[in-house]
C-alpha cells in the first residue's frame, strides 16, 4: 500500500506484520521490529552499527513515555493546487530513522516513536513542513505544502534535445513570465539572438530574412495568421504550449515553404493527470483554459513508441527528441480555452490623457478559442484539435487626412479562422512510425482601407503524413508529404502595394489599382526525405530533400539539405549545415490580377558553422556564425512593368550568435544571447545593395529571473540593439497630380541611415496567494522600466522639410490576475 | 503548413504610415501660410484667339487635359505667399520618359520609369513665364504665372509609339521662391492621341500593347472634365477668430473622379483647421482681421481648380 524509501540508515518499510503489531509498540520495539525486520534481510552490519550509537531507550525513559497506540495517516497536498504529492518523505521528528514515503495519492501513514512530538514532512520543490503531535495526536490533515524558492533537482537537468542545428528552446514556464512580453510564445523569441522585431508588434525578422519568410507550426497546423493582428498576441494561448522552439536557420527538409526560420509551437501531448484550469483577467484581457481527463487510468498499454516529427534513432532520442511513449493510460485528455480582449475599454482614458495628440484612435478587439482531445489507442497516440481565432478592427472618423468625401478616415480589418485537424502517431511495429494530420480550415478576411477593399475567404484541405523508419542503431528516415488542396473566393479592388511594403517613396495616390474577383482552386504540396545516419555515437548527420509544388506549374523546386553534428569531446559539440531552401511567394505577389501569377519560388542558401557547449552547473553554451543569400525575391516589376511583380531581388546576411543559458535550477534562472547580423537587399532598378530595412547589426539580450519566496518571483530582462534603418530625406517636393509632398529621391540612400540605438529594461513580479486547492498569482509587468524614450521612427512633415523622432512605448505597467486550480 | 500574417498585413504597413502621418503637429505647417507654396498648375487652351489685357491668364482659357498635340496652349501656375511677399516662379527641366506603367494603370511617375532616350522631345514651352499678375496682396499674396507651350502633331507621337510601345510622359520640375523659402515640385503629364486616332493606337498595339491595355488607355485618353469648385462658402458672414467656423467648398463637375469631390487641400493664412483634405473643414483663425482660405481640387487626372475666399474674422 505504501511506497518504501531507502536511506543510508534505515529502511522505512513497513511490512503488513509491523502493521499489525505498531500499536502495541513502544518506540524501542519499533525499533526492533525494523532491525530484526532489516536483519532478516541480512544486514548485520545496520544493526551492530545502530546499536553501537545507544540510541536504545532506557526503561526508564521508555515506562514514563506513554506508549504510541496508533499510527497517523494523512494526506500530503501542493497548497495552490492541491495536487497530491507522491514521494514525500515524511519523517518521525524524535527518531529520524523512522520515515515513510507517499503513495500516488499523496497519503501516508507512520508510527511515531512518542506520542508527543512531532513529524516531519519533506517534499521536493516545498519547504519542509513540521506537524505537532500530543497525545498521539496530530494536526488534522491533509497537509498543505508551501512552494519552496529553490527548484532542486535529483538528476541531471537537459534541455529538449536539439534536433535541428540551429535550434533554440524555451519551456512554457520560461515563456510564461519573460518581463515585457505578456506571457505570450512567440513574443519570447525576441530574448534569442538575431531574433529582431520586424514591424508591427511581435513580428520578428530572423537572421535577416523578412517577417514572411518564416513559418510558424502549431505542431503539424496550418494557422492562416499566428498573431492576432498581425503582431499582437499569438492566436495559442501560452498555457495550451509545452514550449517552444526557434530553428533560425538550416533546417531539416521536414520543414518546407519557409526561407527564413521556422517557428514550432508544441502542444501538450501527455493526458492531464487531474482536472485543472487557469482564469486569467488582465487590464486588457481575459482568458480562460481548462484541461482535465475523462476515463480511468489503465496500466495494460505496452510501451509504444510513436512517429513525431523526427525518425527517433537511439533510446535518448526517443526519450528525448520528442518521441512521446504511450504510458500508463488509455483517458481521454481535454484541454479548453477561451480569450477575449477588451483594449477598446481603455479609449476614453487614453483619449483624455492623450489630448491634442490623440488625432483618432482605435483598439483591436481579439478573440481565440481552442478545443482539443487527446488520448492512446492500440498504436499510438491521437490528437484533435478544434482553434479559431478572430480580430477586428475598425474606426471611422474625422481627419486632416481623410481622403473621402466624408472627410474621415475610414478602414474596417476583420480577420476569422477555425480549423479543425486530427493528429495520429502510430507505431506499426519493427521500427516503422507513421504519423497523420489530416486538415480542415476556413478563414475569411475583410479589409477596407480607405476606397481599398479586399474580400477573401478559403477551405483549405491538407494532410500532413510522415512514415518513418529506424533500421538499426546508426540509420533512421522518414519520408513525408503534404499536399493542400484550397479553394478561395477572392474580391479584390484595392491600390498595388509595391513588394517590399509601403516606403517613404510608396504614394497611395499615385500607384495602379487593380480588381480581382473570382473563385478558383489551388492545388500544391510538398514531399520531403529526410534521414538521419549514426555511424557512431559522437557523429550525426542528416541529408535530407524536399520537393515543392506552389499554385503554378512554374514553381517547382528541389532542395538538397545537409546537416551534421560531431561530439568532439564529451560535451562539446561541433556542428554545421548548408541546404536550398524555397517558399511560395506571399499569395497577393502571385494572384491573377492583383499580382503577377507567373512568379517562381522565392530561395536561399543557408550556411551555418557552429559549437554547443554543456558547461557545469548544467549551463548551456551555442555559438553560430551564419551566411545565407536570397534568391528570387519578389520585387516591383522592373523588366515588364505590367506584370506588377517580379522576382528580382537577391538578399543576402551573415552574422554570429551567441547564447548562454542556465536551466531553472535553486533560485534563478536566466539566458543572455548576443547577435551580430548584416542583411541587405539589392534593389533591381539600380543593381546596388542597400541595408534590409529590418537590418540591425547587435542585439543583446539578458533574461533572469528570480525566487525571492516560494511565493514570489520577480524577474527582469534588458535588451540592448542597434537603431532600425531608415531612409533619410533632405526635403519633399510637391507632386501637383496628387496635391501631395513626397520625398525629394535626389542624392537618398534607401535604409542608408540608422537611428539611435536602443535598449529597454523590463521588470516582472509574480506573486502567488495560495490557497488549499487553487491559487492566485498576481502579476505586475512593467515594460521599459526606465521609461527611456527609445527611436523606433523619423517623422516628417508633410513637406519633408522637418521631422521629429517617433519615440516607442513609455513606461508602461500592466497588472492582472491568474486564478489556477 | 506554413503560418503566416500574410493577406492580413497587406494594409497595415500603409496603416502604420498613416497613423505616423496624421499625429503629427508638422499637419499645420503644410496649410498654414506662412512660407511660399506653388498650389496649382493647370493647362489652358484658347479656343478662339483670345488676347489677354491684365497679365493674368484670360477668363476665357478652358481647361485641356489631357495634353493632344496642337498649338496656343498655356500652363499656369499659382502661387501662395506670405503677405508682402513677391514670389518667383522657374521651370527647372522637363523630364521625358514613356510611360509603360500607364498600361497598367498607373497614374503618375512611381512606375515610369521605363526611360527611352531616343523618344522624341514631345513638349516645347517658353523658357520663362509669358505672363504673371498679382491677383491678391493681403492677407496672403496670390499670383499668378502663364507659360505658352506646344506640343508637335500626331506623327511625332506615333513615333514614340512605334519605338518604344509607350504612352510619352513628361515630369515638369519647378521651384517657387519666396522671401523665406523655396518651393520644389513636379507636375506629370501625358500626351494622348485622341481616342478616334486608330492609326497611333494600332502603333502600339503592334509594339506590344494588349487589347486590355489599349482600351484602359483610351479611357485615360478621353477629354477630361474637370473638377469645378463652385463656391466656398462659410457659415458666417464674419468668422468666430477664437472658435471654430464651418467652411465647405462645393465641387461640380469631373466625371473622370468622383474622388476628386473631396480631394480638396486647404491653405489659410492664419489659425488652424481640423481638416486639410475633406470638402467641409472647421476654421478657428485666432486671428482678428482679414483672413483668406484657398481651396484646390484636383481629380489625379490632371484636372483642377482652386477659388480664394477672404473674410473677417472678429
Amino acid at each position: 500500500m505504501f511506497n518504501s524509501k531507502k536511506n543510508q540508515l534505515v529502511d522505512t518499510h513497513i511490512d503488513e506484520s509491523n502493521k499489525m503489531n505498531a500499536p502495541f509498540h513502544s518506540p524501542r520495539n519499533v525499533f526492533f521490529s525494523r532491525t530484526l525486520s532489516w536483519s532478516r534481510l541480512g544486514c548485520l552490519a545496520f544493526v551492530l552499527n545502530q546499536s553501537a550509537h545507544g540510541q536504545e531507550p532506557t526503561e526508564a525513559t521508555q515506562s514514563a513515555a506513554p506508549k504510541v497506540t496508533a499510527p497517523i495517516r494523512g494526506k500530503i497536498l501542493a497548497r495552490g493546487s492541491g495536487i497530491p504529492l507522491a514521494d514525500a518523505t515524511v519523517i518521525d521528528v524524535a527518531s529520524r530513522e523512522n520515515s515513510v514515503t507517499t503513495d500516488k495519492n499523496g497519503e501516508f501513514e507512520i508510527l511515531l516513536s512518542k506520542p508527543d512530538g512531532a513529524f516531519l514532512i519533506r517534499a521536493q520543490g516545498f519547504d519542509d513542513f513540521e506537524v505537532k503531535v500530543e497525545k498521539g495526536v496530530a494536526a488534522p490533515g491533509p497537509y498543505l505544502m508551501e512552494p519552496a524558492p529553490e527548484v532542486i533537482s535529483r538528476g541531471i537537468i537537459r534541455a529538449r534535445r536539439k534536433t535541428e542545428i540551429s535550434q533554440q528552446s524555451l519551456t512554457r514556464e520560461e515563456v510564461s513570465r519573460i518581463p515585457g512580453t505578456g506571457g505570450d510564445a512567440v513574443a519570447s523569441l525576441q530574448s534569442l539572438p538575431s531574433v529582431l522585431p520586424a514591424g508591427f508588434g511581435n513580428n520578428i525578422a530572423v537572421r535577416g530574412s523578412a517577417p514572411g519568410d518564416t513559418s510558424y507550426y502549431y505542431d503539424k497546423l496550418s494557422l492562416p495568421f499566428v498573431f492576432h493582428f498581425g503582431g499582437g498576441q499569438t492566436v495559442i494561448p501560452t498555457r495550451a504550449l509545452d514550449g517552444i522552439e526557434l530553428y533560425a536557420g538550416g533546417f531539416s527538409a521536414i520543414y518546407g515553404d519557409a526561407i527564413g526560420g521556422v517557428v514550432q509551437l508544441r502542444s501538450e501531448t501527455e493526458t492531464p493527470q487531474r482536472a485543472s484550469g487557469q482564469f486569467e483577467l488582465g487590464l486588457g484581457q481575459t482568458s480562460l483554459y481548462l484541461e482535465g481527463r475523462m476515463g480511468e487510468d489503465t496500466s495494460s498499454l505496452p510501451q509504444l513508441e510513436t512517429s513525431t516529427d523526427k525518425p527517433a534513432i537511439d533510446a535518448s532520442l526517443a526519450a528525448e527528441g520528442g518521441t512521446k511513449s504511450a504510458t500508463e493510460s488509455s483517458a481521454i485528455g481535454y484541454r479548453l480555452g477561451f480569450r477575449r480582449t477588451y483594449f477598446e475599454i481603455f479609449a476614453p482614458i487614453i483619449k483624455k490623457v492623450g489630448g491634442d495628440r490623440v488625432n483618432f484612435l482605435t483598439l483591436p478587439q481579439a478573440t481565440d478559442y481552442m478545443g482539443m482531445l487527446n488520448g492512446k489507442n492500440a498504436f499510438g497516440t491521437w490528437q484533435l484539435y478544434l482553434i479559431g481565432a478572430a480580430d477586428r478592427m475598425r474606426l471611422a472618423v474625422s481627419s486632416d487626412n481623410s481622403d473621402t468625401a466624408t472627410g474621415k478616415v475610414e478602414f474596417d480589418l476583420f480577420s476569422y479562422f477555425q480549423t479543425l485537424g486530427l493528429r495520429t502517431n502510430s507505431n506499426l511495429g519493427n521500427g516503422w512510425g507513421l504519423s497523420l494530420t489530416p486538415q480542415q480550415r476556413y478563414f475569411v478576411s475583410r479589409q477596407t482601407f480607405f476606397d481599398n477593399k479586399v474580400r477573401l475567404s478559403s477551405h483549405l484541405y491538407s494532410l500532413d503524413a510522415a512514415l518513418d523508419k529506424r533500421v538499426n542503431k546508426s540509420f533512421a528516415f522518414t519520408v513525408g508529404m503534404r499536399p493542400e488542396y484550397e479553394l478561395y473566393n477572392i474580391d479584390v479592388d484595392a491600390i498595388q502595394i509595391p513588394a517590399s511594403g509601403p516606403g517613404i517613396f510608396f504614394d497611395p495616390d499615385t500607384a495602379p489599382r487593380s480588381k480581382e474577383k473570382r473563385k478558383y482552386t489551388s492545388s500544391s504540396g510538398t514531399v520531403y526525405l529526410d534521414t538521419v545516419f549514426k555511424p557512431v555515437n559522437s557523429f550525426t548527420l542528416n541529408p535530407g530533400l524536399i520537393y515543392q509544388r506552389g499554385r503554378n506549374s512554374g514553381q517547382v523546386e528541389i532542395d538538397p539539405r545537409f546537416g551534421a553534428r560531431l561530439e568532439v569531446v564529451p560535451g562539446y559539440t561541433i556542428k554545421g549545415s548548408w541546404g536550398y531552401y524555397s517558399q511560395r511567394p506571399q499569395p497577393q505577389f502571385d494572384s491573377k490580377e492583383y499580382g503577377n501569377a507567373e512568379l517562381d519560388m522565392e530561395r536561399a542558401i543557408h550556411a551555418i558553422a557552429g559549437v554547443e557547449v554543456k558547461l557545469p552547473e548544467n549551463w548551456e553554451g551555442d555559438v553560430q556564425v551564419y551566411e545565407k543569400k536570397m534568391l528570387n525575391l519578389v520585387g516591383d516589376a522592373t523588366e515588364e512593368p505590367e506584370k506588377k511583380y517580379e522576382n528580382n531581388v537577391l538578399g543576402r546576411s551573415k552574422g554570429a550568435e551567441f547564447f548562454l543559458k542556465s536551466p531553472k535550477q535553486g533560485r534563478w534562472y536566466g539566458w543572455g544571447s548576443y547577435g551580430y547580423s548584416k542583411s541587405e537587399r539589392r534593389d533591381p532598378r539600380s543593381k546596388q545593395w542597400q541595408l534590409f530595412q529590418y537590418d540591425r547589426p547587435h542585439s543583446l539580450t539578458v533574461v533572469g529571473s528570480y525566487k525571492v519566496t516560494g511565493r514570489w518571483e520577480i524577474g527582469s530582462k534588458f535588451k540592448y540593439q542597434s537603431g532600425s534603418v531608415f531612409t533619410k530625406v533632405a526635403g519633399g517636393k510637391f507632386n501637383q497630380n496628387t496635391g501631395g509632398y513626397v520625398p525629394d529621391s535626389e542624392g537618398v540612400q534607401v535604409n542608408g541611415s540608422r537611428l539611435p540605438v536602443d535598449y529597454q529594461l523590463d521588470i516582472r513580479s509574480d506573486y502567488d496567494f495560495l490557497f488549499p486547492t487553487w491559487k492566485l498569482d498576481f502579476y505586475v509587468d512593467i515594460q521599459n522600466v526606465t521609461n527611456r524614450e527609445n527611436v523606433v521612427g523619423r517623422r516628417y512633415s508633410r513637406d519633408y522639410s522637418q521631422s521629429v523622432d517617433v519615440t516607442g512605448i513609455p513606461i508602461l505597467p500592466t497588472l492582472g490576475f491568474i486564478a489556477s486550480f | 503548413m506554413k503560418s503566416q500574417n500574410r493577406t492580413l498585413s497587406l494594409f497595415l504597413g500603409i496603416l502604420a504610415a498613416f497613423v505616423s502621418l496624421s499625429c503629427g503637429e508638422e499637419t499645420k505647417k503644410v496649410y498654414l501660410l506662412e512660407e511660399t507654396r506653388v498650389v496649382a498648375m493647370q493647362f489652358l487652351k484658347d479656343p478662339g484667339g483670345t488676347t489677354s489685357t491684365s497679365g493674368c491668364a484670360a477668363d476665357a482659357y478652358v481647361q485641356q487635359f489631357p495634353l493632344r498635340p496642337g498649338d496656343n496652349m498655356f500652363l499656369r501656375i499659382v502661387v501662395l505667399s506670405p503677405e508682402g511677399d513677391d514670389p518667383a516662379f522657374q521651370l527647372t527641366g522637363v523630364t521625358q520618359f514613356v510611360g509603360v506603367g500607364a498600361r497598367s494603370g498607373a497614374r503618375g511617375p512611381d512606375r515610369l520609369d521605363n526611360v527611352t532616350a531616343s523618344v522624341q522631345n514631345l513638349f516645347q514651352f517658353t523658357e520663362a513665364p509669358t505672363l504673371a499678375c498679382v491677383r491678391q496682396t493681403t492677407p496672403i499674396v496670390v499670383k499668378e504665372f502663364v507659360y505658352t507651350f506646344t506640343v508637335p502633331g500626331i506623327d511625332k507621337l506615333t513615333q514614340v509609339f512605334a519605338q518604344s510601345g509607350g504612352i510619352p510622359y513628361f515630369t515638369l520640375n519647378y521651384k517657387g521662391t519666396g522671401k523665406s523659402r523655396t518651393d520644389t515640385g513636379f507636375l506629370t503629364f501625358p500626351v494622348f492621341p485622341n481616342p478616334g486616332d486608330d492609326g497611333v493606337w494600332n502603333s502600339l498595339k503592334t509594339n506590344g500593347a494588349t487589347d486590355v491595355e489599349i482600351a484602359l488607355l483610351k479611357k485615360q485618353a478621353q477629354t477630361n472634365t474637370p473638377p469645378k469648385i463652385e463656391s466656398i462658402d462659410v457659415a458666417n458672414p464674419a468668422l468666430s477668430s477664437g472658435s471654430e467656423n464651418d467652411i465647405e467648398v462645393k465641387i461640380a463637375g469631373d466625371d473622370n473622379d468622383e474622388g476628386a469631390k473631396s480631394r480638396v487641400q486647404w491653405y489659410v493664412s492664419k489659425g488652424k483647421i481640423n481638416n486639410v483634405r475633406s470638402a467641409k473643414i472647421k476654421w478657428k483663425p485666432d486671428f482678428a482681421g482679414k483672413v483668406s482660405a484657398v481651396a484646390v481640387v484636383r481629380d489625379l487626372q490632371g484636372g483642377v481648380d482652386f477659388k480664394l475666399k477672404t473674410v473677417d474674422s472678429n
